[in-house]
């Protein structure tokens, strides 16, 4: 036993990108796939893991000293460096205990359905990791990991309420019948849905304001891709630290634009990775409710045809550098998330598509999340640290992740509340999340009540077939 | 000749690489002559001039720059359910021209 205990210490410490390879493969093996097929998973995994430590290393290389010549030209101590969702998502698949978030989330969803709790069948694999970051991120500010998964559980509950609450504005959104969106990013709405009945609904001349979301999308052309959004945030970051000094400013432009184009790219590894277990546990659900009408939940990105979500988030931009400066409180530098889609991804169905409301309360979850990101920085680097995914140099002070969502706040106080610590904060924000949620329900009832009404029409039949694209 | 198909979504990462992986099973299966892209919505005008086929995972919303492209609906891809039917398409599309 204790020699078994040694292996698996000793092959922990190689890293994860040593690893998780072995923990893929034989997880392969247990839900059946071929040796070859489980193989090639691990490795992808491995050099997944390997990918996003040597992009995010290059990036620190370019960006992290313009980040500290930064700080001390101006004082702004922005000292936590935003290292996107992929590196946030990175990090948790490398957390010790990252792989038992899939049985849970699964046997919550089978147990929900069974008793008509939800209607939500939660297909979507990738955003385990979601509740994987929130539950490591509590267990690295003292709740234990038992509890840390207790919450987990009450995130993927309220996440399947969340997607049967926005059913129907989602399929009247996006036009696909039998879909609906279970994802951390729609508790935006449990914040700020009281704001958009309450303040929004009542300043004259807001509904009246009407912009082309699509034109305007179009008008921003070549601004909304990675790799210009990165050289000109390189420009500013570079210009601010180094003045009109070429030869120091141009290589912060480069490796800002590559880190941003690469990003993504191998991030896309991971998926790729996970693909064939995804595959396996939706083969596992679906089969355990043949025919029954369901809602299939999926991954944000069936929203991505809304025109709204996207120029409001490249719109934001120049915000969210502005809050970061004068935003009291702040410590985040905005890099890898500064095209922050989290803050649109939610806002969006709230504002029904509407720019101008996307825009206003895309702002405030941008605002919330500086707040939030800079609040658990510390956790996340201790994270990123602890897993072995990232080598963070000494320029950098802190990483984080600028779309963290206030959720993670209350998820942290509810753990130490139930531990018995912090008991006054952790009962105050208990009971006003609480309220939240209950303005929240009662204003997403009546919004997918409405649509009961004019039911017929207002889902279009999703074709299959074929067919020349209008936009 | 290759056709070169373009799967797009939020960021080019989850959903459209899942997309694509599975296509390229199924591709496989049916013994087409196709290479994949993911790429993220924001730059599809910029990929689409060199796409032949556009599998979109929102096949009923804005899809900057996809005039005129034969687009399939990638959503059976995700959910799992009626996939067969795009396939044909996709294969009449691949062997058609």
């Amino acid at each position: 036993m204790d020699q078994a205990l040694e292996v698996v210490r000793y092959l922990i410490d190689l890293g994860p990108s040593v690893f998780l390879p072995l923990v893929m493969l034989v997880l392969g093996l247990i839900i059946g796939l071929p040796f070859a097929r489980a193989l090639q998973a691990g490795i992808l995994l491995g050099v997944a893991f390997a990918g996003v430590g040597l992009v995010i290393g290059y990036i620190f290389g370019g960006v992290a000293p313009a980040g500290q010549a930064f700080v001390e030209n101006t004082g702004v101590q922005l000292t936590a460096f935003d290292f996107g969702w992929t590196a946030a998502a990175a990090i948790s698949w490398a957390w010790p205990y990252a792989v038992l978030m899939f049985p849970l989330q699964i046997v919550i969803n089978l147990v929900m359905l069974a008793f008509g709790w939800t209607r939500c069948l939660n297909v979507d694999m990738w955003n385990v990791w979601g509740k994987i970051f929130v539950a490591a991120l509590m267990t690295y500010l003292g709740v234990s990991v038992p509890v840390a998964f207790v919450v987990a559980g009450l995130w993927v509950v309220l996440e399947l309420k969340s997607a049967d609450y926005t059913e129907k504005q989602v399929q009247h959104l996006t036009k696909i019948p039998g879909v609906s969106v279970p994802h951390l990013i729609l508790f935006d709405l449990i914040f700020l849905s009281w704001v958009d009945r309450y303040i929004l609904d009542n300043i004259p001349g807001l509904n009246k304001l009407k912009t082309d979301p699509q034109r305007l999308r179009e008008r921003i052309g070549i601004f909304g891709e990675n790799s210009v959004i990165g050289a000109i945030l390189g420009l500013i970051l570079g210009l601010i630290a180094f003045g009109f000094d070429a030869a120091k400013v141009a290589p912060v432009v480069v490796v800002a634009a590559t880190g941003l184009v690469l990003m993504p790219k191998v991030a896309a590894l991971f998926m790729e990775a996970l693909a064939p277990i995804a595959d396996q546990a939706q083969q596992f659900m679906r089969s355990r409710f043949p025919g029954r009408t369901v809602s299939i939940g999926l991954d944000w990105p069936v929203l991505a045809g809304v025109p709204s979500l996207w120029t409001a988030a490249i719109l934001l931009i120049p915000v969210i550098l502005a809050l970061s400066v004068f935003l009291p409180g702040n410590i985040v530098l905005p890099f890898g998330s500064i095209l922050l889609i989290e803050a649109t991804i939610g806002t969006v169905i709230l504002a029904k598509g509407d720019l101008v409301r996307t825009f206003i309360l895309g702002a405030l979850s941008a605002t919330m999340r500086l707040l939030t990101a800079g609040f658990f920085a510390v956790a996340i680097t201790s994270l990123a640290t602890a897993t072995g995914v990232l080598d963070i140099p000494a320029e950098v002070k802190e990483v984080t992740w600028l779309g963290t969502s206030p959720m993670a706040w209350f998820a942290l106080h509810l753990g130490q509340l139930m531990q018995g610590q912090e008991i006054l904060v952790g009962v105050v924000s208990t009971v006003v999340l609480a309220g939240l949620i209950f303005l929240w329900r009662r204003e997403m009832l009546i919004r997918e009540a409405s649509f009961d009404q004019d039911a017929s029409g207002s889902v279009v039949e999703a074709g299959t077939t074929a067919q020349p694209a209008t936009a | 000749m290759t056709k070169r198909i373009i799967v797009a979504c939020g960021s080019g990462v989850a959903s459209s690489t899942m997309v694509m992986t599975r296509l390229r099973d199924l591709c496989r299966q049916r013994h087409l002559d196709v290479e994949f892209e993911v790429v993220d919505f924001r730059s599809l005008p910029s990929h689409m001039a060199r796409a032949d086929i556009f599998v979109s995972i929102a096949p009923h919303g804005d899809n900057p720059g996809a005039a005129g492209k034969p687009m399939l609906n990638g959503v059976p891809f995700l959910t799992g359910v009626g996939m067969e039917p795009v396939m044909d398409e996709l294969e009449r599309l691949v062997k058609g021209g």
